[in-house]
């Protein structure tokens, strides 16, 4: 018996691969998207940030004027915005006259009350305010009317408005990316899922076969299944028609020898032909070898085969008139009661020979009846023959059952039957059950033999 | 009681005619499954002896040919296959009994008389019409509990005349199934067969119907 080796370690799961590569796909699309969305939209605060602060200086621009007789600036009206007033408010804003190098030339001529007494640093991305805080600041130059030297305004506001404008976008952009990639991922799923469920139904289709529900493969609905299914069902075809053939030429080989050997046989009982038999007996044992090998020949020719589910009432129906032709004159009856729902898992062939020789064996030795039962327990079957003839030794039985191993001994036409059942039965992985001897008589059985075989069943 | 066989295995064919010759049968042959088919659709036979692995047509299709146009004549398969689905397929294709090569030729006198018995209507073994008595299954005659000493062919018709008592018996009927295919029918002789029979048996024994044919009666 072949052991078949199981692989341990897990099959890679097309659906895996599948969602794997979705899965990937989509993260990288998101978080791209959440890059270029987020850049953009940091862009358009920052204007629009910034374009606040213009306002403010712009409007202090056009607020300056310097006094033609003093040289003083004046500052007509200071920006209305509240937050300019509240010190430390982070808004700010200073006025500064310039030297030659454009910088700021001392402290602010001018400044927001926010700003107390401090001043505002250069444009930067690193610019602080008196509390420390993190600005933005946006500086114009400019001359004011009434002439004098070149002026500098610096308006400066929170930082920490911008980056809080930043989160609240953030985390809208965020939630809406993540939806969008959960739902993508859900739709990969259910494509793959439902992409996938024709190779789950070829599965289900080829195990229908294995167990005998189905010979062979039903149609395809989908163009991309279609091929592997032609293909396998071609391939059960092929399988079938070598067994076919193969038994075929078993069938011929037995008629090109037995026929010219059955004709040598007759010639030998001729009076004078074979005075002490020992051509016959030589023919016997050819005729016996023969027999036994192509019998063997058909049962391992049906091995491999996948299984076909044989209903064993049918089967026994056709034997029945075979059997009571053969043991017609000695007006044996042949009762059978077995549940027409029980089948066997196996070649009919296969089933016909070991039912066929089991239930000769028992018509002929027995004195009045014969009888077949059968139960099934889960996926095994049981059948019983039994019959009312005079037992059998136990090393009568040993000796029918040994008969395919020891060929050379072998008398013609004796145990043949059984042995070919006893192997059969192995190659189903079977039973052949005989009950145990009875002490006294060393009989099988005081009155009767009855054979247990258990066999696969197809549920 | 005429049987066709159908053998293609001349040294087989040759032992089984011979055999059931010697048995009291009629016997024609047919070398192939046409031949065969066209005897067996043709002729008038009290059974045949059909090896299933026949040259042109195998057996199975002849048999299944034969019961497909109402042949009902009783038929022994003799097959070299030997396994059990062989058996089956045969029945299901309308045999009546099988033999398995290699058979002993006694075996094949034997079936044959039992089938062709059990196709007349009789159950069981001896037939008996009057003190007349046939044991089919060693096909001796006997009269008064005596054996009857007869010739092949008076045996071939005295057993024909057993197997459908009280009946009349047409001189073509009897003829067809006492001379085999190739042989000259001759009423003259089968008047002069008869009467030696009247003269063996009984003189009432054998009814002569004028313009119909012969009648055993159980009376004499």
């Amino acid at each position: 018996m072949a052991i078949v080796a199981r692989r341990l370690t897990p099959r890679p799961s097309l659906r895996l691969r599948l969602l794997g590569g979705a899965a990937l796909g989509l993260a990288a699309a998101l978080v791209a998207s959440w890059l270029a969305i987020g850049s953009v939209l940091r862009g358009a605060a920052e204007r629009a940030f910034d374009a606040r602060l213009d306002v403010t200086a712009l409007a202090l621009m056009g607020a300056v004027s310097r006094d033609a007789d003093t040289g003083e600036l004046e500052l007509d009206a200071r920006p209305i915005d509240p937050r300019f007033e509240a010190p430390l408010s982070g808004w700010y804003w200073a006025l500064f006259e310039t030297g030659e190098d454009g910088q700021p030339r001392g402290s602010a001529v001018q400044r927001s009350r926010s700003l107390w007494d401090a001043s505002i640093a250069a444009p930067g991305d690193h610019a602080t305010g008196p509390a420390g805080e993190a600005l933005r600041v946006d500086e114009r130059r400019f001359t004011a009317p009434g002439g004098g030297g070149a002026l500098l305004v610096r308006v400066a506001g929170p930082r920490v408005e911008l980056e809080a404008a930043e989160r609240a976008y953030n985390g809208t952009l965020t939630l809406c990316l993540a939806l969008l990639g959960a739902a993508l991922l859900a739709a990969s799923t259910v494509q793959v899922v439902v992409g996938l469920r024709p190779l789950g139904a070829l599965g289900r289709s080829l195990a229908a076969i294995r167990i005998g529900q189905a010979r062979r493969l039903p149609p395809a609905r989908h163009a991309e299944v279609e091929p592997l299914v032609r293909e396998l069902n071609t391939l059960l075809d092929h399988d079938e028609a070598l067994v076919e053939r193969s038994r075929r030429n078993v069938g011929n080989l037995a008629h090109a020898l037995q026929t010219p050997l059955a004709a040598l046989a007759n010639l030998m009982r001729e009076p004078g032909r074979d005075p002490d038999g020992h051509m016959a007996e030589a023919v016997g044992r050819m005729q016996a070898q023969i027999s036994h090998q192509l019998r063997r020949a058909r049962l391992s020719a049906a091995a491999g085969v996948l299984g076909a589910r044989v209903p064993l009432a049918e089967v026994l129906e056709e034997l029945a008139p075979v059997l009571r032709a053969a043991h017609r004159d000695r007006g044996i009856a042949l009762s059978m009661t077995v549940d027409p729902a029980l089948a066997f898992a196996g070649d009919r062939q296969d089933l016909e020979e070991m039912l066929g020789n089991l239930l000769d064996n028992a018509m002929k030795w027995a004195a009045t009846q014969a009888e077949v039962t059968a139960t099934g327990e889960g996926r095994r079957l049981f059948i019983t023959v039994s019959d009312d003839g005079p037992g059998m030794r136990k090393e009568d039985a040993v000796r029918a059952l040994a008969w395919g191993s020891r060929l050379d001994q072998a008398t013609p036409g004796h145990g043949l039957g059984l042995a070919i059942v006893a192997e059969a039965v192995e190659a189903y992985g079977g039973l052949l059950l005989f009950p145990e001897p009875n002490s006294v008589s060393g009989n099988l059985m005081e009155s009767g033999l009855e054979v247990v075989l258990e066999l696969p069943r197809s549920v | 009681m005429k049987i066709l066989l159908a053998e293609d295995d001349a040294t087989l064919a040759t032992q089984v005619s011979r055999t059931l010759r010697e048995a009291g049968f009629a016997v024609d042959v047919a070398v192939d499954g046409e031949e065969a088919a066209h005897l067996g659709g043709t002729g008038f036979y009290d059974a045949a002896v059909l090896d299933l692995g026949l040259p042109v047509v195998d057996g199975l299709t002849v048999l299944r040919g034969w019961r497909g146009t109402g042949r009902s004549l009783p038929v022994l398969i003799l097959t070299a296959r030997d396994g059990w689905s062989d058996k089956v397929a045969g029945f299901r294709a309308g045999a009546d009994d099988y033999l398995t090569k290699p058979f002993r030729l006694e075996e094949v006198v034997l079936r044959l008389r039992a089938l062709v018995r059990r196709a007349a209507g009789h159950a069981a073994p001896v037939l008996r019409c009057g003190p007349l008595e046939l044991d089919t299954q060693v096909g001796a005659f006997a009269h008064h509990g005596l054996p009857l000493r007869l010739t092949a062919f008076e045996a071939r018709i005295l057993g024909y005349l057993l197997h459908h008592p009280g009946r009349v018996v047409s001189r073509t009927e009897l003829s067809e199934h006492v001379y085999e295919e190739d042989a000259e029918r001759d009423f003259n002789a089968l008047e002069v067969l008869v009467s030696r029979l009247r003269r063996k048996i009984a003189p009432a024994a054998i009814a002569t119907e004028r313009g119909q044919g012969w009648r055993l009666l159980p009376g004499a």
